[in-house]
């Protein structure tokens, strides 16, 4: 391209002949106050503030819409070019509150740093303040225009950058305004992007409270994209929505295998924290991003092992304890990295707590022995039946490093009388006991202690074993239990009782027998660095007559000193990088944890994965870009419909033909409930494609601190 | 084709209202016109109307907007206006406004009458009073052919834009064929000047179009300052305020129009500078129009039963007083709305163009 020299503020230039004389004096780390441009947008030129002097030419000129030309002089700090700038701000804050503290921009409000910079000369204009408007009555973003200085940032961006006007100036009582254009921002054709925000230099348009977090640890990416910041393993959930919703499944399930390993088993059982960070929660609910990526992984068809890399063999060795989530997401990356992995394990088949504990209602094992059989076709060794009493012997027997990933397979038991009485069950010894084919016996009343989703799994497998009455108890409130929203529907719909907000007081029994269980209503329930605290309601002791009782109060690890490594409350006690009190063994997932997540175990496996190659000698990079390149269009247009649209749900079976068998009951999606969940997704990533709003400190700095 | 002409008749100064007398009584000048134009741009041709306007025998793409803007020559505005928004000039190097895929330009009836007749006839809207007459007149003969202007107190020379001369040097003026003679708008020798300032700055705010902050809140300022002038509520600073700041938007305004809206009211400054200076600091009109248009609101202290009903009527919070008090009216304050009256019981709030003797301090009811 050619290039034209031209000379600012006596400093000799050479810029793209394209360039306009704003971003050839910026480029070159001149600072031009401006206000109305913005790097993404088309030049307005309504703000004169970015207006300069130019040899020859009579007046100012306005820099941000024209073009640089061969021999120009421009002058930016030329005494008119000033005296337009310093009346222009001047009259901004004629109807802009100038009571800036008080303002939720404050600090990073782009027309207070410009005020600084360009001084107010305090003329004696008129107060023409306007009337304190403020509209909070749509979702997600709230407008108080009393604030706007009509820069037009939000306009343009609206229709130029997203094609979708449902912003507009208008003249209200001679006034010029910005307006929605509608009734109310969904009226108006909003696609919630979040575009106009991201542009507004003043607060007049601001996401609402709550709806992405304020963590000043966080990038600007993490911040914008919940989903994705959401998710332990950060699967950038917008890309493969997006790919679903052009069809491109294969592509989809590529993204997701980017961060893990098991696409299709997550698909089945992930927690989905991604959901309750969607912004769409805001509006009329998350999307269904959980049977997304179930209905994407399903699609697979292994095109993306092509790109995925691997590395030659190094000849070092590493032992893996446990082929649960993190063991065999550990296992893959370091067979990969070219280390030699053996996975240890101690239960009949690899899967963990996918296999043993988790019922296969949920998750379908061929599934999951599709998947492992993945991990194992690029190498990985497992050796099952086998318990690995101490991880530090291991060490010496001659593997270069090793990771504990034995998970919470040892159900804890509550102090509480009769709890060893037959009959009363652990959680993690009755689920394994279906798994391994040896269910053990339950009787007509069941009782299960507990109100997270091991605890409804227990309740659901006891009642798929033949139980008639099946009743869950649990000190937390309805609103306040750890198993997820949708369990619990189902599991009331299978005829289970959830009794809330009850303390477990005594196991009854008659003859050695478990009778019942006797429970006392609580209030107020807190969690203290000493447990649970609540207040007993008086007069509300019940018994819950029970043949069976089980415990589903918490898991823990299934090891004991003798492992060899340092244990704090029976958990693996690990310190930066995942390194455990032995040289080169390393640990994560549940065993360090307590009992988490899938999709956690995971995220910490790859993390230990990349400690446990630098260790050995590598460069401990995991990165891998199996998806193809994606070009996320930000020109959405105005889809009516997206509003209108709300959360697919998935088809399930109906209670009476699934209570009674432990065949997968939630059939997820087809091709057209994906696709049309898909074109839910608000896509909140193309708001990061926006360039971030800078301030002439900004540039300062980057041209080493003189201004 | 992949080109437009849009012959735009809503772009007039409302001084000036030239381009539809053009559509009406010389539209076939005025369609050769911009046809030969069209030629040569190898464009098609669009006529944009105001809305509810006829025009008999007009054919071919004809367009109407409720729009009437001063920027509505610029390519760009007329595509906003054509696509649902508000008029707003861009002024750019290297721009293309298009609309339906094809590349605007911007023509009025009266430079397409000129490309079919010539530029040696100029047609002027002459104001006088609440009459508008356009005339045809010819380039370089004196603006008397067209109307008597020489006992005339003052004469605006174009419009919104244009400048304030006297009525004997308007006289000695020769018609050009420039924007500045569309219009020449006579004040005879009672009318006040700071009220015609007045009317003007109120038409030049409404005609804005809000892009550039100069323009958009210069007007809005200019309009209270000039108006607060013919009300008393003026400061002493503000004639030079106004000079100051029109120099520097003259300077930096966006538009064409945004440079120029300042001239007829720092021509009038100049030009009956004793005339503004009366209304600001003396608070006084010669021409007896504006005081006595802007009546005062006062409370006949000697009627007031300190009731608090206007207090709460008053939308500018501008009437102080407590229970059993004589309220009073900060003038400064005060909008002249007119509500207290309607709200006062007693009927004892007043107007005046000179106010009476009033309480200055808190007084009882019953003891001035």
């Amino acid at each position: 391209m050619a290039t034209v020299n031209l000379t600012i503020d006596g400093k000799a230039i050479v810029a793209d002949e394209t360039k306009t004389v704003l971003e050839a004096a910026l480029d070159n780390g001149i600072y031009i106050p401006h206000l109305c441009h913005h790097n993404d947008l088309h030049p307005n030129g309504g703000c004169r503030l970015c207006v300069v002097k130019q040899d020859g030419v009579d007046g100012v000129i306005t820099s941000c819409s024209t073009k640089v030309k061969e021999g120009m002089v421009i002058s930016t700090k030329d005494e008119d070019a000033e005296k337009v700038r310093k009346l222009s701000v001047e009259l901004m804050f004629r109807t802009h509150p100038d009571e800036c503290v008080g303002c939720p921009k404050y600090g990073k409000c782009q027309l207070a740093s410009i005020s600084q910079y360009v001084g107010d000369a305090g003329r004696e204009f008129r107060q023409q303040k306007l009337p304190l408007i403020e509209n909070e009555e749509n979702p997600l973003m709230l407008h108080e225009m009393y604030r706007c200085i009509l820069c037009g940032r939000c306009v343009r961006a609206c229709s130029e950058l997203r094609g979708v006007g449902a912003l507009k100036f208008e003249k209200i009582d001679g006034r010029m305004k910005v307006v929605i254009n509608g009734k109310s921002l969904e009226e108006a054709g909003c696609q919630f992007c979040g575009a106009c925000v991201e542009v507004c230099p003043t607060g007049s348009i601001r996401d609402k409270v709550g709806v992405f977090k304020e963590d000043a640890g966080l990038s600007r990416e993490q911040r914008l994209v919940p989903c994705s910041e959401g998710c332990p393993a950060h699967i950038d959930v917008p890309k493969y929505i997006r790919f679903i919703k052009e069809g491109n499944y294969p592509a989809a399930a590529a993204t997701v295998r980017e961060k893990a390993p098991i696409p299709e088993c997550l698909g089945y059982i992930c927690v989905h924290s991604c959901e309750m960070q969607c912004k769409r929660n805001h509006l009329d609910g998350p999307l269904s991003i959980r049977n997304l990526k179930r209905f994407a992984a399903s699609q697979d068809d292994g095109s993306w092992k092509e790109k995925a890399f691997q590395k030659d063999a190094t000849g070092k060795k590493v032992a893996i304890i446990g082929a649960g989530p993190a063991g065999l997401t550990a296992g893959y990356y370091l067979k990969k990295l070219g280390h030699e992995v053996t996975i240890f394990e101690k239960l009949p088949k690899a899967g963990g707590q996918m296999r043993y504990g988790i019922p296969s209602y949920r998750l379908p094992r061929e599934v999951l022995d599709k998947e492992i059989a993945e991990i194992e076709s690029i190498g990985v060794e497992i050796k099952c039946g086998v318990d690995v009493k101490s991880a530090a012997d291991l060490k010496v027997q001659g593997y270069d490093a090793v990771f504990v990933s034995v998970g919470t397979h040892a159900g804890n038991k509550l102090p509480l009388e009769g709890n060893d009485l037959p009959g009363v069950y652990l959680n993690a010894d009755f689920l394994r006991s279906i798994n391994l084919g040896e269910a053990l016996p339950v009787g007509e009343n069941v009782v299960v202690l507990g109100g997270g989703n091991v605890a409804i799994d227990c309740a659901e497998s006891a009642l798929r074993l033949g139980a008639k009455h099946v009743v869950m108890t649990c000190l937390e409130a309805p609103d306040k239990m750890t198993a997820s929203e949708e369990e619990v529907t189902w599991a009331k719909e299978d005829g289970i009782i959830v009794e809330n907000s009850r303390t477990f007081d005594a196991i009854e029994s008659e003859n050695g027998k478990v009778t019942g269980l006797t429970v006392t209503g609580i209030e107020g329930l807190k969690f203290g660095p000493k447990g649970p605290e609540f207040t007993r309601i008086p007069d509300s002791t019940v018994t819950f007559p029970a043949d069976t009782v089980i415990f589903a109060v918490g898991q823990h690890p299934d090891i004991n000193e003798e492992f060899g490594l340092e244990l704090n409350r029976g958990r693996i006690v690990i310190t930066d990088g995942h390194k455990t009190s032995v040289d080169g063994v390393y640990a994560a997932g549940d065993a360090v944890t307590g009992t988490r997540s899938v999709i956690a175990a995971i995220a910490e496996a790859r993390a230990a994965v990349s400690e446990i190659d630098i260790y050995l000698g590598g460069d401990g990079n995991i990165e891998e870009n199996l998806a193809p390149e994606q070009i996320a269009n930000p020109y959405i247009g105005k889809n009516e419909n997206l509003t209108k649209t709300h959360r697919t749900e998935p088809t399930v079976t109906d209670a009476d033909d699934r209570k009674c068998n432990f065949d997968p009951m939630d059939h997820g999606f087809d091709c057209s409930k994906a696709g049309c969940e898909a074109s839910r997704c608000l896509q909140c990533d193309l708001r990061v494609q926006i360039s971030p709003q800078k301030f002439w400190s900004d540039y300062s700095a980057e041209e080493g601190g003189q201004q | 084709m992949k080109n437009l002409l849009v012959v735009s008749c809503v772009s007039d100064d409302i001084f000036a209202p030239i381009s539809m007398y053009l559509m009406n009584n010389f539209l076939s000048e005025v369609v050769e016109g911009a046809k030969k134009y069209a030629l040569e741009l190898d464009a098609d041709i669009m006529y944009l109307l105001p809305e509810g306007q006829k025009v008999e025998g007009l054919d071919g793409d004809v367009r109407f907007t409720s729009h009437n803007s001063p920027s509505l020559t610029n390519p760009y505005s007329v595509v906003q206006v054509l696509t649902g928004n508000l008029p707003r000039p861009m002024i750019q190097d290297d721009y293309v406004a298009v609309f339906e895929e094809k590349c605007v330009s911007v023509i009025t009836p009266e430079a397409a009458y000129g490309i079919k007749n010539g530029f040696d006839e100029k047609f002027v809207a002459v104001n006088v009073g609440d009459k508008t007459e356009i005339k045809k007149a010819t380039v370089g003969t004196s603006l008397l052919e067209i109307a008597e202007v020489s006992d005339a107190k003052a004469v605006l020379l174009g419009g919104l834009k244009g400048t304030f001369v006297t009525g004997q040097e308007a006289a000695d003026t020769k018609i050009e064929a420039t924007e500045k003679f569309n219009s020449i708008t006579v004040y005879g020798q009672g009318e006040c000047i700071v009220d015609a300032c007045v009317q003007i700055m109120n038409k030049t705010y409404e005609m804005s179009c809000g892009k550039c902050v100069l323009c958009r809140e210069g007007t809005s300022q200019f309009k209270q300052i000039v108006t607060e002038m013919t009300t008393g509520k003026a400061k002493a600073g503000d004639i030079d305020l106004i000079k100051e700041v029109s120099e520097i938007i003259s300077l930096g305004a966006y538009c064409p129009f945004g440079q120029k809206m300042t001239n007829p009211l720092t021509s009038a400054m100049n030009l009956f500078a004793g005339e503004f200076e009366d209304h600001v600091k003396r608070k006084t009109c010669k021409c007896g129009k504006c005081y006595k248009a802007a009546e005062l609101f006062y409370i006949d202290p000697d009627e007031c039963v300190g009731c608090g009903d206007c207090i709460d009527a008053c939308p500018e919070d501008a009437i102080e007083g407590k229970d059993g008090y004589i309220h009073i009216i900060d003038q400064d304050l005060c909008e002249q709305c007119g509500k207290c009256v309607s709200a006062c019981e007693e009927g004892c709030i007043k107007t005046a163009t000179k106010l009476p003797k009033l309480p200055k301090k808190k007084t009882k009811v019953g003891k001035w």
